[in-house]
Order: C-alpha cells, then structure tokens, then sequence
C-alpha cells in the first residue's frame, strides 16, 4: 500500500492529468475532421476509385453481318464458337499444362509450352480460336483449376458456298478485320459496334456478379444484299474453271451486268480460294482479276472510238473504208492486218477487225478527240465498284500522245482498262449511251429486317448516271448491226447462239515481254464482251483469259468467246429472257 | 457513482457488442467458406473468457492490485523471456511474440500493457519521496519499462514496445514526475529513434509510403490505399452493415487491423462518428470515476493510466486506418478480431472499474 499521502501540493498532478486528456480528446477531434475529410468532402473520388477496382467491362460483341446475293442467299455468315484462353500468370506448372491442353487440342505442345512460358506474367493469352464442341469437351475433363482458364464466346466467320464469289467477298482474318472484296470495304458496316456490360470482381479478379443492366447494347452487323446471284456466280465460276483447265492459263476473269442498272450479277476471278480455309491461300490467289487485271483492250475498244466518230459526224455509217489491202503506212510506221481487206464498210471494219481501218478513223478524228473519248467512256479512272484494290488502268497523260496514238489507240493499245471499265463502258453502249457506276451493294439491312424485298430487281442504292458517253441512235446501231453480225459471221462467232441475239466484240491484247519490252508473239490476253437480246440488251458477260497456253491461238474469239456465249446462253434462260424469232429475219439478210 | 459505473459498464458492452458483430461482417470473403464462420465462434469464445477474466479483475479489491503488481510484472518478463527462447515461443511471420500450449495460445506483450502501467503507478507511490532525484527518481522508476520494452521489441514487435513506453509515459506524467526528465528524456530519445527508423529501410518505406496517402494516393502502400478507399466509399451514411465490399477481398486484414475501414464503409459517416463518440463517453464516464480518488495515490495513476492508454489504442488504430500516422500493427481494442487483444482489453477496463471502488478512505489511509 502507498505510504503516507504526500503533503506535496496535489495539484500538480491534476493539471497534468487534465492535459492528457486535453491532449487525447483533441488527438480524437483531429481524426473526426479527417473522418469527415475521407468520408464525406472526398467520398465520391474515394468511391469511384472503389467502384473501378472492382467493376469491370465486359465486351458483349456484336455479330458481324451477312452477305446476301440478290435472292437473300446467304454467302458470308458468322456462327457463335468457343475459343479457350488461359491465365498463363496462375498456370502453376506450365509444362504440365501445355502437354495436356496440346493433347487435348492436337496443338505442338512444345510451342504452346514456349507462349505459356513466354507470356508467364500476362493475364490472357489465347490457346486456341475458334473450337468444336468435342475440344471443348476435351478441355472441360482436363480438369484444370478453373481460375486458370476459360472459354470466350467468339464469333467464327463461315463462308457456306465455300470459294464462290471468294474474291468479291474477301473474308475476315481471326481477329475480325477484313481482308479483300465487300468483307474490307464494308467493314465497318457489317462489324457493328461491340457493346458492354459492368461484371464486379474481386482483388484476385474473379467474378462475384454480373450486373444486370447492360451498359451498351450491341449493334450487331449490318446485312448487305448484294446484287450477285449466286446461280449466275455459279455458271461464271464453272465456266472460269473450265476455261483455266482446258487453256492451262494464268489466270480468267469473268462479269456479267444488267446494263441497264450497273448492277453485277456475277463477278468472278481465277484463281480462287476458299476463304473458310485462310491459311491455305496462295498469294496469287488474292488477285480479283476483275479490278486488278489491266491489259490493252485490243479490238474491244473499238466500238468505243467508232462511236465518238458517228456522234461527231466525222465518219458514216455507210462509209467505206480503204484497208489497203493489209499493209498501211502512217508515216514511219507500218501497220498490218490479220487478213488483207480491201474497201469495207464501216460495219465491216469492227466485223473483221481491221486495225488499218481503225487506224483511219483515228486520223479523222486526231489525238485530241481520241483522249477525250477514252476517258469519256471511263477509262483511266477507277468505276467506283464497291471493291477494294480497284486500279484505273493506263491512260498516258495527254502530252504524251504522239503521232503513233493516233493507230495505235482506235485499236485498243498504248492503254491499258481493267475487266471492270471495259464492261462498265460496253454496258453503256448496250443500254442506250449512258455510263453507268458498276454496283455490287444493292442496299444494307438491320439484322432481322423482312427479306421480302430482296427479289426486287430496284436498286435502292443511287445508280450513278456518270454521263452520257455517246447518242442512243449511235449506240442502238452499234450494237445492232456491226457488234451482232461480230457474233454472226465475224471474229466472235463461236459465241454464237440458236435462240438470242448476241452481240459482242473481241479483243486479243499481246502482252509486253518483260525481259524485251516488245509485244510478245506467245502471251496474249483474251477478251470476249457480249451481250443479248440486241433488240433490248438485259445482260453483258466478259471472259478475260490471261495467258492462255493451249496449242490453238490466243485469239480472243478462239479463247473468250465460246465461253462467253455458253455463259451468256445460261444468263439469259435463267432471267427468263424470251429467245426470239428475230433471227430468222436477220438471216435473211 | 453507481450510475457512473453502470453507465461505463454500459458503453463497454455496446462496444464489445459492436465488436462481435463487425467481426463478423469483416470477416467474409468474397468467396464465403465455412472457415469465415470460425471467426465469430472464436471471437465469442474469447469474448467468454474476457468476461470471465473481466468479472473476476473487477471484483477483486483495489488495494490487490497495488499488491499484486510486483507478482504480476515479474511474471509478465517471465513469459516475455519465455517466448523467445527456441522451442517455447512460436515463430510466425518472423516474428516470435506466441506462447502456445495444448490448443491455447497467448501474446506476453500483450500482458505487459496492464503489468507496466502497475509497476510504475506502484513505483510512483511507494517512491514518491525520491521521485526528484537525479538517479534515485529514474532508473528506480523507469526499470519496468526497460525491461519490458526491449524484450518486446527484439520479438520484434515494436509497435507494442512503443506502446509500452507510451503507456509509462502516461504514468510518469500523470503521476508528476519531474517535467526536466521529460525535456531530458525527449532529447535523447528523439534522435535515437529517427537513428533507429533510418537503418531500417522498412521502416523508412513505411514512412515514405504514409506520406504517399497525403500526396498521391496511387504511391501509397495498397492497404492504406484500399482502408481509405473503404471508408470514403462509406459516404456519410455508409453502405449497410454487412454489405460492404472492400472488405471481400480488396482491404487486407479487415477483421483484426482495419476492422474500423469496414465500418466506415458499411456504416459510414454516421458509425464512425458514433463509435468515436462512444469512446469518448466511456474515456470521460472512466475519468468521472477516478475522479474522488487521491490524485498521487496508486489507484488513480493506475486506472487513469490504463483508461488513457485504450482511449489511446483506439485512437492511434484509428489514425493508422485514416492514414493520420505512419502504419502501425495496432488492433482495434473490442472491435479487432484476437484473443489476446480482447481479453487484455476487457481487463484493463474492468481493473480500471476494480481501482474506481477504492474509496478515499482506504487510499488516503492505508
């Protein structure tokens, strides 16, 4: 017990007390203004910084639209497949679980063993894109620690035709970009936008709830209708692919418009691919022929320069021409045909294809005339196709033109088109002398929207009327009486059909040696463009072969032309066309 | 004065009970196992103990205390020594502060925060005569605390040795010991502590850390990050007792240490206001019950001591959780989950009520 109480002033220790709790009651209003400072004047910050630590935003993605031919056929879908991911960060042994996820998946387990190591402090890395429910399977009995890996719903892009219309639609990679054809072109439209929703976490980043608003809906893909009809794109194809077997050629390319419209209804390239299968395509493959292909048109563009002529009243259409008998000099320089001709009527000059005669018509009409027709009719500048990689061909600017242009280019060298222009302008001779946009996209869909509709032959989509490029009259008798009696009894009769009205017109191009820069005598390009009925033209086709190396010519009405009339043939049974009586009349004359 | 105590008594349960259940809240997971239910069976086991330990202190004369002291602070540094000898003492966490036999297991330090603060209040009395002594009124006086705090702090455990040595601060202060060996005592304790902080580099992380919380809370150590984020997302009114989330998995410890950043969360400005304001009352309802007691006799030292120095506790976990001073392993008295904590806790307190029944008659006589 404590001594005898002190007779020291007892005071002193009270103050000392009383300035302990003084002390200690101040210590506590201090923390109660910072308790106010945490939870009230910073409490939103604090919050918000609590509510991004553990809510998370998950990508609802959006399905990528299809693509449609004209009659709703489906060509390009997307079909929703798992894809599995691991945490390579929680993978405790990762050789153990490279060598039974590789088993599982038939995968090279020592390059899945070298991602996982490689990528041992990542949160995600992808094992395999895309599988079968039988992996899924196979992975789900492996039995790993589920905080390890996972599945992801992704979207897996099918192509149900397989190779058909492959380098109109292009395809899109494993990450979901486009690559070629509508696929690049419309990639934003038929990607949509990916939506969102908030899934809360823990501090170990698994999830404890997902909430049950969306943050953003997804706005799934848009469909494109096309104006393509897969029948047609079928007998092109089938076409194409016994034209490279027979001619063992480089390459072909086949259209076929409505010229009243521009709309393609076939477009077709060889070689192809199949792009369900992307890693197995050949780079040469990739090529659409139909927009990259530029050749010098040879005779196919000789209707074009005869057209000018008549509408500017240069030359008519009764005229005759002096062929000069196969050999014509224009000034130092020599120019030849395939077969002597003498006089011959204009009719005839495009019917036989006499170069001399063309040649003729140039003068009349000089260099300033012929560049302004080329790029009248389209040449020289892209067509504006909904297709990617589309060139514009060679035209030299103007000043380069020299005496020799003026034989050279009325029979369709020193430039150089693509399938597409040349098609596009033979389109606007057939429909009247208005040259039209060759369209692809006839319009774009919400997901779920009615199909009717789709047989509707209207194009929504504006038809661009680019201009008028030469009179009805003019363009009406080209096609009537010189480019149907080419098919009747000239260069390209074995296009010929029993029961329509083909009209048409070959070209055979020579190409440039590579290693003389010369014409080369053993490389050509073939062309075929025709048309029916004459009367009312409803659909053009072109054939273009590159290099064919069969034993026969290269010549364009050799080569192009019976395939083209047996596709025409096919064309016009399959729209209904009525085969006509007229041809009796015109045999008569 | 029985309403007094009654009403101490009063605000000690309502903590206790507090307590219980914010152990629980704090105690689950964001992935709830049966092992989280352990946790309030354990804590109410404790609890059980505490009370009994608690009843028995306060029913114990006052007068006791001052003679048990002795007893009490050598068994204390028995036990101290005890634990950390190889083979006696527990190792967890590198550190060796548990004494654990047959399923039981307990804290020696945290037995020296209610053995010091005797010691000295008996030392302060008894002594009294000489407490003006250059040497007679130090070393004398002091030992308990140097003796206690080293062995605490080799553990290592300083938190609790600086605690100890707060703890004999009240004493000394409160009991009037000489105002110059305080001046003296700061000027050789203050360098050697900066000394001390600044060849530990965790130590000197922690400190930097701490300061991060003030300037750009990215820099700060995540558990103030994650306690400060806790209880601002509280807001005034808090999120709902047991419907945090911070505590799931984000705050570490949130049970034991920062068990008061989950009640600013779920109860927000509201529960942390009135778990200070409970603090508050039962700190001046403890003081009016020393208050007619002898200012220099053992009784009031001690009892002003030991309410002080949980009045502190709490204040000073408090200040750890809101990132007011550098972290600290300080629990939460009553609230924290752990044994040792709880039942030293319930004791001081009730000793504390044991001393307030001493009445002047015996103080002043005896």
């Amino acid at each position: 017990m404590p001594t005898e109480p002190h007779n020291e002033p007892s005071t002193l220790p009270t103050w000392r007390m009383k300035v302990l709790v003084g002390g200690l009651c101040l210590f506590w209003a201090a923390l109660a203004v910072r308790l106010v400072d945490l939870q009230w004047v910073r409490r939103q910050k604090l919050a918000e910084r609590a509510s991004r630590q553990s809510s998370y935003l998950e990508t609802i993605p959006a399905r990528p639209g299809e693509i449609v031919d004209r009659h709703g056929r489906l060509m390009a879908t997307s079909v929703s497949v798992r894809s599995v991911y691991i945490v390579p960060s929680r993978v405790s042994n990762p050789w153990q679980t490279a060598w039974s996820l590789a088993d599982a998946l038939s995968l090279d387990a020592d390059v899945l063993y070298e991602r996982i190591a490689k990528a041992s402090d990542k949160h995600f890395l992808w094992v395999k894109r895309r599988i079968t429910d039988a992996d899924a399977d196979r992975i789900r009995q492996l039995k790993m620690p589920s905080n390890t890996w996972g599945f992801r719903e992704e979207y897996l892009r099918r192509y149900p035709q397989g190779n058909m219309a492959c380098h109109v639609l292009g395809l899109r990679n494993i990450d979901g970009h486009g690559q070629g054809g509508l696929e690049q072109t419309f990639e934003s439209t038929l990607r949509g936008t990916d939506g969102r929703r908030v899934l809360v976490r823990d501090a170990r980043g698994r999830v404890v709830e997902v909430k049950d608003e969306v943050e953003l809906t997804p706005q799934h893909g848009r469909t494109i209708v096309t104006s393509l009809d897969a029948v047609l794109q079928v007998y092109a194809e089938r076409e194409l692919d016994q034209l490279m077997e027979e001619k063992k050629a480089l390459g072909a390319t086949a259209i076929i418009i409505d010229p009243k419209t521009g709309e393609l209804l076939a477009v077709a390239s060889r070689p192809g691919f199949d792009p369900n299968e992307p890693s197995q395509i050949p780079d040469a493959a990739w090529r659409n022929l139909a927009v990259t292909a530029v050749f010098e048109p040879g005779s196919t563009f000789k209707p074009f320069v005869v057209a000018r002529a008549l509408d500017k009243g240069i030359i008519q259409r009764e005229e005759k021409f002096n062929c000069e008998n196969g050999l014509y000099r224009m000034g130092g320089r020599q120019l030849h045909d395939h077969h002597k001709y003498g006089m011959l009527s204009l009719t005839d000059v495009l019917v036989k294809s006499s170069n001399i005669g063309m040649a003729k018509i140039g003068e009349k009409l000089g260099n300033d005339e012929l560049f302004d027709l080329t790029h009248a009719w389209g040449f020289g500048a892209r067509t504006g196709v909904e297709l990617p990689g589309e060139l514009s061909g060679i035209v030299h600017p103007r000043k380069k033109w020299t005496s020799y242009s003026i034989g050279s280019v009325p029979m369709g060298q020193e430039i150089a088109v693509t399938p597409m222009q040349l098609i596009a302008a033979h389109a606007a001779l057939a429909n009247g002398g208005l040259l039209k946009t060759p369209r692809l996209v006839m319009r774009q869909q919400e997901v779920g929207a009615t199909p009717g509709g789709f047989a509707t032959s209207a194009n929504e989509a504006d038809t661009h009327v680019v201009s008028r490029v030469c009179s009805a009259e003019t363009a009406a008798w080209l096609v009537r009486e010189p480019m149907t009696q080419v098919v009747e009894r000239g260069t390209g009769k074995k296009a010929k059909s029993r029961n329509y009205s083909f009209f048409g017109k070959t070209g055979t191009a020579q190409k440039l040696d590579p290693e003389t820069g010369e014409y080369s005598h053993s490389k050509y390009i073939a062309s075929f463009v025709c048309g029916a009925p004459a009367e009312d033209p409803q659909a053009l086709v072109l054939v273009m072969v590159d290099e064919p190396n069969d034993a026969g010519t290269g010549f364009g009405g050799d080569v192009a032309a019976p395939a083209a009339g047996r596709l025409l043939q096919k064309v016009l049974l399959h729209l209904h066309v009525p085969g006509t009586a007229v041809r009796t009349t015109r045999e008569k004359l | 004065m029985e309403q007094e105590r009654g009403l101490f008594l009063c605000l000690l349960s309502v903590l206790v009970g507090f307590g219980v259940l914010m152990v629980h809240s704090a105690s689950i997971t964001s992935w709830p196992t049966e092992f989280e239910q352990v946790y309030l069976s354990r804590h109410l086991m404790f609890l059980s103990v505490a009370v009994a330990a608690g009843v028995f202190s306060a029913a114990l004369p006052a007068r006791f205390w001052y003679t048990i002291a002795p007893w009490f602070f050598w068994g204390t540094i028995g036990l101290l020594v005890a634990v950390l000898l190889p083979g006696v003492g527990s190792r967890v966490n590198g550190a060796q502060r548990w004494l654990r036999h047959s399923g039981f297991s307990m804290q020696p330090s945290e037995l020296a925060k209610i053995a010091v603060p005797l010691m000295i209040a008996r030392l302060m009395t008894s002594r009294r005569d000489e407490l003006g002594g250059l040497f007679s009124g130090t070393l004398p006086i002091l030992f308990p605390v140097l003796v206690a705090a080293p062995l605490v702090a080799i553990e290592p455990d300083l938190g609790t040795a600086v605690f100890l040595g707060a703890g004999a601060a009240i004493a000394l202060f409160a009991g009037g010991w000489p105002i110059r060996n305080f001046v003296l005592g700061a000027l050789a304790g203050v360098p050697a502590a900066l000394f001390l902080v600044t060849i530990r580099p965790y130590q000197m992380r922690r400190i930097t850390g701490f300061l991060a919380a003030w300037t750009d809370l990215n820099e700060a150590p995540y558990q103030l990050q994650q306690s400060l984020v806790s209880l601002g997302s509280g807001g005034p009114l808090g999120v709902g007792i047991g419907r945090g989330w911070q505590k799931l998995s984000f705050l570490p410890e949130a049970n034991t240490d920062f068990v008061f950043a989950v009640v600013g969360e779920e109860l927000g400005l509201l529960g942390t206001f009135g778990l200070a304001s409970v603090w508050i009352g039962l700190y001046i309802t403890g003081l009016r019950l020393l208050r007619r007691l002898d200012e220099t006799g053992f009784e009031r030292i001690a009892a002003f001591t030991l309410l002080t120095q949980i009045a502190l506790q709490a204040a000073l976990n408090v200040a750890v959780v809101t990132a007011m001073v550098p972290p600290k392993g300080i629990p939460h008295p009553l609230l924290s989950y752990g044994g040792s904590n709880l039942v030293v806790s319930v004791v001081s307190l009730s000793i504390v009520l044991s001393l307030s029944r001493a009445d002047e008659k015996s103080s002043i006589a005896a």
